[in-house]
Parts: structure tokens; C-alpha cells; sequence
């Protein structure tokens, strides 16, 4: 037998798996051949370093980990969705670093010359009444601009967000005006970015109120469930395991 | 209180300790909480040391262990009695080791600029761990470095089947199912790694002082067993 076919063996017979019938023709190989048998010692005394040099993990490693788990129970619970992470994909990180600021650039320079751009010149050429002519413009669909009509101009099609005091005639909803055109939001008065704020704090605030009342729910079905008691949500029950 | 969970009707057990791996995942699934317990004290040394020997950081290696158990709780749901829950939990922790080893390799290295401290007292130094022994500590810790390295010089691919095998002694077929590769690339993968192991280790195999540290460590544990 040769040395390579010894060491196959050898590395059988060290996982335990070598076939009874193989042992005998391992053994008179490994009684002529020091080498061999000098492989097969340091690799079990490799294995006894290994064993035998294993770490262990700091004493606060289990509070930790409750302290990690109930974090992300809590998270799990705030967003409403399982607690789940992205996978990883390498090209992923390419894409993120250098294609999707490319790709940004690249619609950034679309938009500025297709859209803001001729805006721009419009208003310096004719003011405020591009606007009020676009506004009673129908709204479906890329419309041609009047005062461009060497290009398209791309209007959006749905209707753009904009606040009560723009001036521009709209439907108004819950204290928000829906405008036609792009034009409301590009020209906001002070008034506007106000009630934004307003608006968005009011939000803010009220999704934090929301997170907290999830958080607590958490909080308060552990206690239950330490204390040996379910909540049975179907019936809105409490119930003694 | 009642002897049986309410979800499965299945008894509910006095002793965790006695029961299997399988049995334990399955009563965290009726959302028993203690079997988690149970669980994590089985097996938290076993992912440390195995992931410790893979990063080489023991606060990255317990940040990874503890994530893969976190995640064995939140997905215990997801674990079918077709393999071992060794097996499925090991599969967790070499998923998430190779994910940082790929977040290594693609973050930049770092020079630290600050100056060097005057004197020694500037150096933070860690606090002692009430619980250690220190005579324990120091008896394997060089041998435990110059291993940690020979291990670390093993190109990863080989380390992760290697490891699996000597440390968790988890079988090919385990390993196949873990790693996702052939049996035959798992065989030859460990057969590659144990040699260059072997070449790492060779000048401590001569060193007559590491041996007896290394007889001393296995006679201890014996004792403690």
C-alpha cells in the first residue's frame, strides 16, 4: 500500500468510519512505514490540543443574550413583521456603493433638464401665470407643455400633495390640499412649510405613541407569560396554565 | 397548574436536562421558555469555541454566538425534526460566521492615529473575572494562542468542515448538510485542512513543555467530568 492511500485511511480511521476489513491492511502498512505512523500521531495529538484548548464564553453571555432577545422580540413586535434580517448578496454591496449613486446621478440630470430646468426658464419668461394656466390643465397622463412646445414636458400624471394656503385652487381633505401639477410644492410659502412641520411632528408623535403601546403590549404578555398566565386573544381572556 | 402544554397536549417534562436536543427545540416551540434555557446552556460553549476559532475575537465570537441562539428562538418554528438540532443550529452559526468573515474582507484596515500612552497607567486594563481561576487560565493559554494560530493559518473553506469535525464531531454527512457541499468535497476538505494543521502545529509538537501543559489540561477536565 501506498503512503497516500494509508493517509486516506488513517484519516477514516481517525473519524471512526474505516471499514473493519481495511484495519488489518492499515495496521501492516503502519508497522513498516514510520512516517505513517509519525502522521497518524500528530494528527491525534492535533486533535487533543484542539479539544482540550477549547475558549469559553464570558460569564455575562447569558444575560447578555436575554438582554439581545428581548430587544429584538421587542423589535419584532414594534415593526409587526417576523424578525427577519437581509440576506447577504456580495454584489449587492458593489451596487449599493457605486451603481445606485451612478443610477441617482443619472436621474438627477434627467429631471433637471427635462423637467426643472424648462420650469425654471418658463417662470423667469413668464411668472406666475405658466402656473395658473397648467393647474386648469386635465391631469392625465405626460401633457405637452404650452409655452414648450418643442419638448415634452413631464407632468406627473397623479396628483401632487400640497397644503391648505397655497393659493391654487384644489380638493381639500382633513385640512390638506390636493393640487394639480407639480408647481404647488415647488412654490410653498412659509405658511405651508409651517403646517408641514406641524404635521409632521404630529405624526412623529403619534407613531412613538404607537411604539410605546407595543412595546408595553410585549412587556406585559411576558409578565403574563412568567406568571404562568395566557392571554387568549380570540376570546380577550385570561387564562391559568 | 396543568401537566400538559396546552398547544400539543404533550407532558410537560420536570427534568430538562434528560431530555434530547430534538425533544428540548420542540418544547420551545410550544413556547416553553425553560427548555430555551436548557438549550442555551448546552450549547453556548460549543458555538463559542467553535466561532471563536473562526474570528479569532472573543467579543465578535460571543456577539455571533448569541445571535445564532436568538435566532434558533425566533425561528424554532422553522426547525423540522428531519435533522439533528445541532446540526440546524451549527448551519445558523456558520451562516452568520461567514457573513462577518465576508464583512471583514470588504471593510478597509484601520491605523489607529492616536499617540501611544506615556506610561503604563494609561493602559485600561480589564477587569479581573471574579469567577476564573487564574492558575487555569495560564496553564493552557500559550498553548491555547499557538493553537487559536494554527488554526487561523487554515484557509477558511477548509477551516469551517475541519472544525465542524474536530470540535463538534459532527459526522460528513452532518458537515454535507451544515455546509451545503458534496461529501466528497467535505472528506477531502478535512483531510486537506487536518495536513495543513499538522504542519502548523509541528514545531509544538517537539516543544516537551506544551505536552505536558496539554496533559495537565486533559487530566483536569477528566477530573472535573
Amino acid at each position: 500500500m501506498r503512503c497516500g492511500k494509508a493517509q486516506t485511511m488513517i484519516n477514516l480511521e481517525l473519524d471512526g468510519i474505516l471499514p473493519p476489513e481495511q484495519t488489518p491492511h492499515l495496521d501492516e502498512h503502519l508497522m513498516r512505514c514510520s512516517e505513517c505512523r509519525e502522521h497518524r500521531s500528530d494528527l491525534e495529538t492535533g486533535r487533543r490540543m484542539i479539544l482540550a484548548t477549547a475558549a469559553e464564553p464570558s460569564d455575562s453571555f447569558e444575560w447578555k443574550l436575554q438582554l439581545k432577545l428581548n430587544q429584538a422580540l421587542q423589535e419584532a413586535a414594534a415593526s409587526g413583521l417576523p424578525w427577519q434580517e437581509t440576506p447577504s448578496r456580495p454584489w449587492f454591496g458593489w451596487f449599493r456603493s457605486f451603481g445606485l449613486s451612478t443610477a441617482a446621478g443619472l436621474a438627477l440630470v434627467l429631471v433637471m433638464t427635462t423637467w426643472v430646468l424648462p420650469d425654471g426658464l418658463s417662470r423667469m419668461n413668464g411668472g406666475s401665470g405658466v402656473m395658473a394656466e397648467r393647474s386648469s390643465l386635465p391631469t392625465s397622463g405626460v401633457t405637452a407643455s404650452a409655452d414648450h412646445s418643442d419638448r415634452l414636458s413631464l407632468q406627473p400624471a397623479s396628483p401632487v400633495f400640497s397644503f391648505k394656503g397655497a393659493g391654487a385652487p384644489g380638493r381639500t381633505v382633513g385640512g390638506a390640499t390636493f393640487l394639480s401639477g407639480n408647481d404647488s410644492w415647488l412654490a410653498g410659502s412659509p405658511d405651508n412649510r409651517r403646517s408641514f412641520s406641524a404635521l409632521q411632528s404630529e405624526v412623529t408623535r403619534l407613531r412613538e405613541l404607537l411604539d410605546a403601546s407595543r412595546l408595553e403590549n410585549v412587556r406585559l404578555m411576558a409578565l403574563l407569560e412568567r406568571n404562568g398566565v395566557k392571554y387568549l386573544e380570540g376570546e380577550g381572556v385570561l387564562h391559568q396554565e | 397548574m396543568s401537566d400538559r402544554s396546552p398547544e400539543s397536549g404533550r407532558p410537560r417534562p420536570k427534568v430538562y436536562a434528560d431530555l434530547r436536543d430534538e425533544e428540548l427545540i420542540a418544547l420551545v416551540q410550544d413556547g416553553q421558555k425553560r427548555a430555551y434555557d436548557e438549550i442555551v446552556r448546552r450549547f453556548k460553549g460549543r458555538l463559542f469555541s467553535f466561532i471563536m476559532r473562526m474570528v479569532a475575537d472573543p467579543v465578535e465570537a460571543e456577539e455571533i454566538a448569541q445571535d445564532t441562539l436568538i435566532r434558533a428562538y425566533i425561528h424554532a418554528d422553522k426547525y423540522r425534526e428531519i435533522a439533528k438540532f445541532s446540526t440546524w443550529l451549527f448551519t445558523i452559526a456558520t451562516n452568520l460566521v461567514r457573513n462577518q468573515v465576508r464583512k471583514k474582507k470588504r471593510q478597509p484596515y484601520m491605523l489607529t492615529l492616536d499617540p501611544a500612552p506615556e506610561n503604563d497607567d494609561q493602559i485600561p486594563l480589564d477587569p479581573p473575572d471574579p469567577v476564573s481561576d487564574p492558575t487555569r487560565m495560564l496553564e493552557g493559554r500559550e498553548l491555547g494562542e499557538l493553537i487559536a494560530k494554527a488554526t487561523a493559518q487554515i484557509p477558511e473553506k477548509y477551516r469551517i468542515p475541519f472544525l465542524l469535525r474536530e470540535v463538534e464531531q459532527l459526522s460528513y454527512e452532518e458537515i454535507q448538510q451544515v455546509t451545503g457541499l458534496k461529501l466528497g468535497t467535505v472528506r477531502s476538505r478535512i483531510n486537506r485542512a487536518r495536513n495543513r494543521f499538522r504542519a502548523n502545529i509541528k514545531p509544538l509538537l517537539k516543544n516537551e513543555s506544551l505536552l505536558e501543559d496539554l496533559e495537565r489540561i486533559e487530566a483536569r477536565c477528566e477530573s472535573e467530568d
